[in-house]
């Protein structure tokens, strides 16, 4: 490539990114994860459409641009079920921030541990490790549902080490409760970082 | 699990949906089903697949899952021909025919009434086991097109009338007072998890099970597969010890808690709605903050404990966790929420 374009490209750039740190929106880019059925891909549907769709479990990965509060949120939604869970780790570099989402209705031990320690795997990765964390105690509106603490208890949240920003907030996917606190936390962090 | 373990597994799984009751979906026409739901045992299509979702079951995609072996073993015990016999035992074709695998309105439906209002519902009794389920499966495949409708409302197929015979025959057949429970019965809501309407009915975990009563209901689960799934349990046929298992409780599976509702009708309408009493701040002030700024708070032992710098924010739960009982106190949460595992958390075996 000539030099010269090159030359002219970089300064395009760096104009368009002055330009964007005074009126532009920031950007981030989010991996949201969790165990199938958790309600991934209801939240990022939610959060996108303010709305209630139909769902699949989730082979591969849904993505969309979330904009919330003048920030772009890419919101990269990866399929939960046990045979893909070792894809998950593809997404993670970049990502800014992890939402993490569990069942707080299933009640099953096993798949509480399962939760606990898919957690715990993913952020022993390298790629996360400046990664904020929020977790989303989702399915608050059912009966049967656990408690945020006695949730945070099971996936051993409170043993997480490191400088890593860790957040747990109920939700409810369904009615959309708790969701955009999540994600006010989210953002505060984010920026704080930034600066 | 080691991976030879895991692909024996998934061998009996596909076996397993090679059995002509399982080829087609458990509630339509749809060749082939891809998903199993978890806590039906049935195999269903894509489609059905998303309204049992809808309806706050489990569905999973059978190559992306790895079943565990007790699952695996329940699931050859049921599967669609089981469910079949269960679920539509009173159905007949012209009653609702099998929804097509475009109709969507149509099959969601069909599977509420089906299993959430139970309206064709019927224990299957555990002496025409046997005879039934071969004669299920013929029926389900005379039964996929929706015609030839001749015979009168019961009799409709032969194999059919031969299963009513051995139904009056067991006597056991006669007491089923839980199975057809009144159409209005407001119970009837308990399947459907996500409703909001069903709040308060499902108070279940009140009687929270002890660590051995839990292991009991594992331990039986794997001798019956339907035993906490229908109630089948509270029949005194073969089909499952039942005494033993009628008080207990198991948390995660919803339908064991439904017969158990049923049967004792007394505890389904205590307790608030958590959403109804709950002010609708709730969601606002229930979250916490763990993080590195605070490290000597999490490094404790006990993080609820009396130096725990989230009680003061942690106000909005508690109109849920009284209701399953876990803090008897709205000032203090948290406080509250220790001592609850000796008396009534279902999660104490932990």
């Amino acid at each position: 490539m000539p030099p010269f374009v090159t030359h002219r490209r970089k300064m395009g750039q760096s104009l368009s990114k002055l330009f964007s740190s005074f009126f532009g929106k920031k950007e981030f880019r989010i991996v949201m994860v969790g165990l199938d059925a958790a309600g991934k891909t209801t939240i990022l549907y939610k959060l996108k459409l303010g709305d209630i769709v139909t769902t699949i479990p989730t082979i591969g990965f849904n993505v969309e641009t979330v904009e919330y509060r003048k920030i772009n949120f890419t919101v990269w939604d990866v399929g939960g079920q046990h045979k893909i869970r070792p894809l998950w780790r593809h997404y993670y570099q970049g990502a800014n921030a992890i939402i993490y989402v569990v069942d707080s209705n299933d009640r099953d031990p096993e798949r509480l541990e399962e939760a606990r320690e898919e957690l715990h795997r993913m952020l022993a990765e390298e790629d996360l490790r400046e990664a904020c964390l929020l977790v989303f105690a989702n399915k608050q509106d059912l009966p049967n549902a656990l408690s945020p603490e006695d949730l945070a208890k099971h996936l051993q949240i409170y043993e997480i080490r490191g400088e890593r920003p860790v957040y747990m907030q109920a939700a409810c996917a369904k009615t959309g409760e708790g969701l955009y606190q999540g994600f006010d936390w989210l953002r505060d962090q984010l920026m704080k970082k930034k600066k | 699990m080691p991976i030879s373990s895991q692909k024996k597994l998934d061998d009996r799984i596909k076996a397993l949906r090679k059995r002509p009751d399982n080829r087609v979906c458990a509630d339509c026409s749809s060749k082939s089903p891809g998903y199993v739901v978890k806590e039906l045992r049935i195999f269903v299509c894509t489609r059905c697949a998303s309204l049992h979702i809808e309806q706050g079951r489990h569905a999973q995609n059978i190559s992306m899952t790895n079943f565990k072996e007790d699952f695996v073993s329940q699931l050859e015990k049921a599967g669609n021909r089981y469910a079949q016999k269960a679920f539509l035992a009173t159905w007949t074709p012209q009653e609702f025919p099998i929804p097509s695998s475009s109709d969507d309105k149509k099959a969601s439906r069909f599977i509420r009434l089906k299993y959430v209002e139970r309206k064709w519902f019927k224990k299957p009794g555990a002496s025409s086991a046997p005879a039934a389920s071969s004669a299920a499966e013929k029926f389900r495949s005379a039964a996929a097109p929706p015609a030839h409708s001749h015979h009168h409302r019961h009799h409709e197929h032969h194999d059919r009338k031969e299963r009513h015979k051995h139904e009056k025959e067991s006597p056991e057949q006669k007491e089923t007072p839980i199975e057809t429970p009144k159409k209005d019965d407001p119970l009837m809501d308990l399947f459907d998890f996500g409703a909001p309407s069903s709040g308060p009915k499902t108070e279940a975990p009140k009687h929270s099970p002890t660590k051995k009563s839990t292991l009991h209901v594992k331990k039986e689960e794997v001798s019956d597969p339907f035993s906490d799934l229908m109630g089948f349990s509270s029949s005194p046929g073969t089909f499952a010890p039942a005494k033993p298992k009628s008080p207990v409780k198991k948390p995660m599976d919803m339908s064991a808690d439904i017969m158990d509702v049923f049967s004792s009708p007394g505890a389904s309408t205590s307790g608030p709605n958590p959403f109804s009493t709950a002010p609708d701040t709730s969601f606002q002030t229930n979250s916490f903050i763990v993080g590195s700024k605070k490290p000597t708070a999490f490094g404790s032992q006990d993080p609820f404990g009396g130096s725990n710098p989230f009680a003061g924010t942690y106000t909005g739960y508690t109109g849920r966790r009284s209701s399953q009982g876990y803090a008897k106190t709205a000032s203090d949460p948290f406080k509250a929420s220790k001592p609850a595992p000796k008396t009534s958390d279902p999660f104490d075996f932990l």
